[in-house]
């Protein structure tokens, strides 16, 4: 894999890494939550990744934004989530979830072939919608804990496990076993970064917005999702941010409300989603 | 013997009005399909609310879709264990600020969602006697992973009301919980309302096109 055999590349990140840790370190933490307890750091890294995001990332994928026409985006973002497709079906096998793989490896088949080569979301159209999965997914529904939330350098918000996750999904992407070029390799996954990073803007408001700590709102953001991930939506009250502190609260004014065990309807099978398909609001 | 038989109307009705209040009561899953095709419907017919003009949807949801919150249970639930040690003053300018911040944060997601997405509504079921239910919808987007947005709602008097909506697993309300936690802890429940307060300050000055 090109990325760690770089090693100019890694020792700066080691470094940054490090220089920044030691700053956050020196921050005061007063208030302790537990699932972030390099939470010092972690707010250095946050505010490096910022700065950088500002004067670097954002502006060249404003850039990208502006010169390319969205069609031709749409198109680049079709051809990176088919090849992300590949991670998806892996990782749907190794949780032994058959139906999804026979979904996600369809879409890979439809979309490479009748898609010309994953330009075209096909199979999506078709109703064989994409889905999300990766191996940190799998690592925590092998039973592995997800450690400490720990936000990486230019990449965010993660937690150890993922970050193991992380290095994975690179290593099973097919850029990594095709593409032997390093400068083609490197370039490949810059115009996808850049790709992501532009189609990020509508959600970046809507946070920016909405948030009174920016780093706290997107690591329970990051924290709840990967959880409801790993539960396949239907996450047990209580674990992380669940509504865990709500009976006490609702005991005082509603008393019929403290049964809190929700429904267990259970995330409605793929065939029933895929059947439900028809029922499109236009 | 007419006072019996006006008694018993009289009781007849007493009964008789609960029951067909009930069976008035929009059932979950209608109530999100209106209110949310109601919202699609005015957005995307309004091409300056697409262009970032926040202000004017929250205008239009303060007067049709916003009766159907419970902000008051949004705002517990956000502030968590430390409801209890706020004063009833507090407790009110503590929901009227959070409302202000969560319809924003509720029109801004609204207006991204635009007409090449679609809103898709799954199956739902609900035993008759249930309180708190989930009605899941998802957002389809041409070439991206379908958006879940759940919304779970609690049985009132005479409606249902949402209390909080999850976005790909993300409650919008208990994800400021650790927030409002750590600020209480710091600052006391007045710096709670003193830092919504100034976050709306900021937002509502903000020029529009941004």
């Amino acid at each position: 894999m090109p990325l760690l055999n770089n090693t100019p590349f890694k020792r700066w990140l080691v470094g940054a890494v490090l220089a920044i840790g030691l700053v956050g370190g020196a921050v005061a933490e007063e208030y302790n939550n537990p699932r972030d307890p390099w939470e010092g750091y972690n707010r250095g890294m946050f505010a490096f990744n910022e700065a950088v995001d500002k004067v670097l990332i954002k502006p060249v994928a404003q850039g990208y934004e502006f010169i390319i026409p969205e069609p031709i985006r749409i198109l680049v973002t079709n051809v990176f989530s088919n090849l992300s497709d590949v991670v998806i079906g892996i990782n749907d096998l190794l949780q032994g979830r058959g139906e999804q793989a026979f979904n996600d490896f369809g879409r890979v088949l439809i979309n490479t072939t009748l898609g010309f080569g994953g330009l075209f979301d096909v199979a999506g159209n078709a109703g064989w919608y994409k889905s999300e999965n990766d191996f940190g997914v799998t690592f925590g529904r092998w039973g592995i804990q997800p450690g400490p939330y720990f936000v990486l350098p230019i990449v965010g918000p993660n937690d150890v496990r993922d970050t193991f996750g992380l290095v994975a999904n690179v290593a099973a992407n097919p850029l990594t076993f095709v593409v032997k070029d390093p400068v083609a390799y490197y370039t490949a996954w810059g115009v996808n970064f850049i790709n992501l990073r532009a189609n990020l803007f509508p959600a970046e408001k809507i946070i920016e917005e909405a948030a009174t700590d920016k780093y706290s709102y997107l690591r329970d953001a990051y924290l709840q999702n990967r959880l409801n991930l790993i539960y396949d939506g239907e996450p047990p009250p209580g674990l992380g941010e669940g509504e865990d502190d709500t009976d006490d609260i609702d005991k005082t004014s509603k008393p019929g409300a403290t049964e809190k065990q929700p429904q267990k309807t259970s995330a409605a099978p793929e065939s029933e989603k895929l059947a439900d398909a028809g029922a499109s609001a236009q | 013997m007419f006072q019996r038989l006006r008694r018993t109307l009289f009781l007849l009705c007493m009964i008789a009005t609960p029951a067909l209040a009930q069976a008035n009561i929009m059932p979950p899953d209608k109530l999100i399909y209106q209110i949310t095709q109601e919202t699609y419907v005015y957005v995307n017919q309004d091409t300056s609310l697409q262009k970032g003009e926040t202000t004017k949807l929250i205008e239009w949801a303060e007067k049709s879709v916003l009766t159907n919150f419970d902000f008051n249970r949004m705002t517990r639930l956000a502030v968590g264990k430390d409801w209890r040690q706020a004063t009833p003053e507090q407790k009110k300018q503590l929901t009227q600020e959070f409302r202000r911040l969560l319809t924003r944060t509720y029109a801004n997601a609204f207006i991204s969602v635009n007409k090449n997405q679609t809103i898709e509504y799954k199956p739902f079921k609900m035993a008759g006697d249930e309180h708190e239910v989930v009605v899941k919808t998802m957002i389809v987007k041409p070439g991206a992973k379908p958006l879940d947005v759940n919304f779970s709602l609690e049985k009132g008097a005479d409606s249902w009301k949402i209390y909080d909506i999850t976005v790909a697993g993300v409650s919008l309300i208990t994800n400021y919980r650790e927030s409002f936690s750590q600020e209480v802890h710091t600052n006391g429940v007045d710096g709670l309302i003193k830092m919504l307060i100034d976050k709306n300050r900021q937002l509502e000055q903000k020029p529009k096109a941004s």
